[in-house]
């Protein structure tokens, strides 16, 4: 039997078969779909209202007389897109900064002389509709024109940002291999298109993928992802290799000026290609067959991956020396992926709030949100961002790496046997806690940490000031329960460590709030990026003053944030654009030449009683 | 001392800044001399000192315990000025053009503040100059303290001095220098009078250089 679908929009009814996908009643309505991941239900680019439900169309079937209306309408995706603000793809638009495009490549008429590179471009620019070929072909260039226009209004950036054929730059190699591959297959080909340019042509379609980097002081998170569908096929880390020159960015951007980049920047872009080939080999794709990357950062590791200057970042302003979003040739980097693959740069703040930052920003949409939320990375440096509808301040404040569990007696990082909670058992007069893994304690990560003071203040054993009451140390585990026989300590000093690391934080969100002239308890929302936030408790963080106490029940962890934005800075060309705004939006604040700063500090050093 | 004052010494070592005043007004109540009340908390804040260079206390304890110290000079300040209360003499302190760091010159600041210096703090980032016309905004001055918290400024400190060392006034003040990464060696070689390796030793130093100790 025959069910009636009934196209709203397009005013249309056609007869369905009982089962049938509503995909397939559309294209024989000759109603056109985007289907980039082939109807397999994972781009969301073909999704409808069927009877004001939204499906996608290639995977909904009739089943009945329905009604269906095309294109969600706006208001509708702006839900989707705050409701998953922070999850994988899910509801995000599906935008790629690479797509592959079939096009038609027409003969050359008698009688004319078209070269094959205008006939190729031709053809692109009849495969694409207008959106398409503004941003995939014009609009990387365009986005950077956007900008140089914004900055420059009188002058003319036509050559940049308009839509003309002629701004597609010329690759010879594309140019010379177009005309026989035509010939080979009828014309009928397959376009690879990137950052305004035509990256690869081939008879047969393409698996085409793209790779995410976050690079921190520490880590290296990577991802690959797949442009078609967006879908993340590999993840893979490591430390980063900097580390050997020293932990902190300061010392590092000091190796760099003493003897010169070459050696930092080397080993940095040897492990993010080492990374790629990782992912790749584990997802069986051939290198070659990724286009773009991106990479977001804080403006140190944005600087030393491309081995510019860092000399303004270690002096007063602490400037960076480039902040504005880069496209650059990936072979430029020495990143062996496709041989005119691009390296997308995130864009910075200022010298102490990169490019990270902006991805954090991308990836949890802050400037949209309606009520103040902050967003806070904590880190060797703490960067956070207090905003609402686009009114945005950043300060970075220097945390050091107590909570990466350096320079604490007992610290460790989160690895196996680290006891990452802990709790006083006033019955018994101990402590219990876990630890990662489960297996016997060998040092306390930062969670631990926080447990540990925010437990010792609760229970009385120590004061507001950070002194120990009886003893100058606390023994959280002994050695009979440890991995190597010691005890687990916490002394005097390590508290001292975590009072300026927490001091440093604290002061940093009053002093955010104080610039936008709110008081710290109309912030309705706090975010903590990172890996540390997402391990350590928000309740002993707002009980020892590291997060301000008004603001308990208000924290939420929202995982690697930075990664996420480097990931959608690909996956939706929209973040990419919007990368560029977001890290203008935000107004950066200088903690340092603050009067109230020191005065602030010394306040926040002690613990809420 | 009275036990009044041996109450007020120990919590300015522990930092209670909310108790401090109190026990100062209550040591005047009692009759103790505001000069007293003072002294006690200089030596309550040379033992801190001492325990800091003996690695005994950290930073943080040091902070909390001058703040302390100041809230309860504050109760004493308009006494104190009443009575011409001896002053070691006035000290311009800052940290050099290009470096933003603080923490280190501010403890410099309150400790030798707490030993009886008036001390003008000029902040961070502080162009070469500004050190110059401080000194003649302030021609009593006795002692400047210039910091440098990064290797990389410390050719912006050398700078500094050299200036200092060519101005006519150079006789009348002695020059301090420290930060992280400066040596003995180095103050040396740049020409200032002198430099110490922490905060406390740096009080220490400057009641050493005007004559005090």
């Amino acid at each position: 039997m025959a069910f009636k679908v009934h196209f709203i929009r397009e005013g249309i009814t056609e007869n369905a078969a009982h089962g049938e996908l509503a995909a397939d009643v559309m294209r024989r309505a000759g109603i056109e779909l985007d289907e980039p991941c082939g109807g397999r239900g994972k781009c969301g680019k073909c999704a409808v209202l069927l009877n004001g439900e939204r499906v996608l169309a290639c995977q909904a079937r009739i089943e009945a007389d329905v009604e269906i209306e095309t294109y969600p309408p706006a208001n509708e995706n702006a839900q989707i897109l705050t409701d998953s603000a922070f999850s994988d793809a899910a509801g995000r638009e599906l935008r790629p900064v690479v797509v592959q495009k079939k096009i038609h490549m027409e003969k050359c008429p008698l009688g004319k002389s078209i070269s094959d590179w205008e006939r190729l471009v031709n053809a692109v620019y009849a495969a694409c509709d207008e959106d398409a070929v503004y941003t995939a072909c014009n609009g990387a260039a365009a986005y950077a024109g956007y900008e140089k226009d914004a900055a420059h209004p009188g002058k003319s950036v036509r050559g940049l940002t308009g839509r003309n054929k002629e701004s597609v730059p010329v690759n010879l190699r594309l140019a010379s291999k177009a005309g026989p591959l035509a010939t080979e297959h009828g014309g009928q080909l397959w376009a690879v298109l990137c950052a305004g340019e035509i990256l690869e042509i081939s008879g047969e379609q393409q698996d085409v993928y793209m790779a995410a980097f976050d690079i921190g002081t520490t880590t290296v998170a990577g991802f690959l992802l797949d442009a078609a569908d967006g879908r993340v096929c590999a993840e893979a880390s490591c430390l980063n290799p900097q580390v050997k020159y020293g932990g902190d960015v300061i010392s590092r951007a000091n190796e760099t000026l003493e003897h010169g980049g070459e050696a930092m920047a080397e080993c940095i872009r040897q492990a993010v290609d080492d990374l790629i080939g990782e992912m790749a080999e584990e997802s069986l794709v051939d290198r070659k067959q990724i286009y773009a990357v991106s990479i977001a950062g804080n403006t140190c590791m944005h600087h030393l991956f491309l081995n510019i200057n860092v000399d303004s970042l270690v002096h007063a302003p602490y400037a960076p020396t480039v902040s504005q979003k880069l496209i650059l040739p990936a072979a430029q980097v020495d990143l062996h992926i496709h041989q005119d693959g691009k390296l997308f740069m995130l864009p910075n703040i200022a010298g102490f709030v990169g490019a990270d930052t902006v991805a954090c920003l991308i990836a949890t949409d802050l400037a949209e949100q309606k009520d103040w939320t902050l967003l806070i990375d904590i880190g060797t440096n703490g960067e956070m961002v207090l905003g609402k509808d686009h009114r945005m301040v950043a300060c970075s404040t220097a945390a050091g790496p107590a909570f990466e569990g350096a320079g604490i007696s007992c610290g460790m990082r989160g690895a196996q046997g680290a006891i990452s909670k802990v709790a006083w058992n006033g019955e018994e007069q101990r402590w219990d806690y876990e630890t990662v893994g489960n297996t016997p304690p060998r040092g306390i990560c930062g969670s631990g940490l926080l447990d540990l003071a925010a437990q010792l203040l609760e229970s009385g054993q120590m004061d507001e000031t950070g002194a120990l009451e009886d003893d100058d140390q606390v023994v959280v585990a002994p050695g009979s329960d440890s991995a190597d026989g010691k005890d687990v300590t916490l002394l005097q000093k390590d508290i001292r460590q975590l009072q300026l690391a927490k001091s440093a934080i604290a002061s940093g969100v009053h002093l955010l709030a104080r610039k936008m002239e709110i008081e710290v308890d109309e912030i309705r929302q706090v975010w903590l990026a990172g890996a540390f936030g997402s391990f350590m408790s928000p309740e002993s963080a707002c009980r020892i003053g590291l997060i301000p106490q008004e603001l308990e029940g208000k924290v939420r962890a929202i995982g690697n944030a930075a990664g996420e934005g480097a990931k959608l800075a690909l996956r939706d060309r929209g973040c990419w654009e919007k990368a560029g705004a977001l890290a203008k939006e935000a107004d950066f604040l200088e903690l340092a030449t603050m009067r109230e700063f020191q005065d602030m500090f010394v306040d926040e050093l002690l613990f809420p009683e | 001392m009275s036990a009044m004052l041996d109450e007020l010494a120990a919590k300015v070592a522990a930092g209670k800044a909310k108790i401090v005043p109190g026990l100062v007004q209550e040591a005047l109540d009692a009759g103790e001399k505001p000069v007293d009340c003072l002294n006690t908390m200089i030596g309550a804040m040379d033992v801190v000192g001492e325990r800091f260079k003996n690695n005994e206390i950290f930073v943080p304890e040091m902070l909390i315990a001058a703040k302390a110290m100041k809230k309860g000079v504050e109760v004493l300040k308009p006494l104190l000025a009443e009575e011409g209360t001896t002053n070691a003499g006035k000290v311009i302190i800052g940290t050099v053009a290009g470096d933003l760091h603080d923490i280190g010159k501010n403890l410099v600041a309150m400790m030798i503040e707490s030993a009886g210096f008036e001390v003008i703090d000029l902040g961070v980032d502080v162009p070469h100059e500004r050190f110059v016309e401080a000194y003649k905004e302030n021609p009593d001055t006795k002692i400047m303290a210039l910091s440098a918290l990064l290797t990389t400024t410390m050719p912006a400190l050398r700078d500094a001095v050299a200036l200092l060392n060519a101005q006519d006034f150079r006789g009348n003040i002695k020059i301090m220098v420290g930060g992280a990464p400066i040596t003995a060696e180095f103050a040396k070689e740049i020409g200032a009078d002198a430099y110490t390796e922490d905060a406390a030793s740096a009080a220490a130093k400057a009641k050493e250089l005007v004559g005090l100790a």
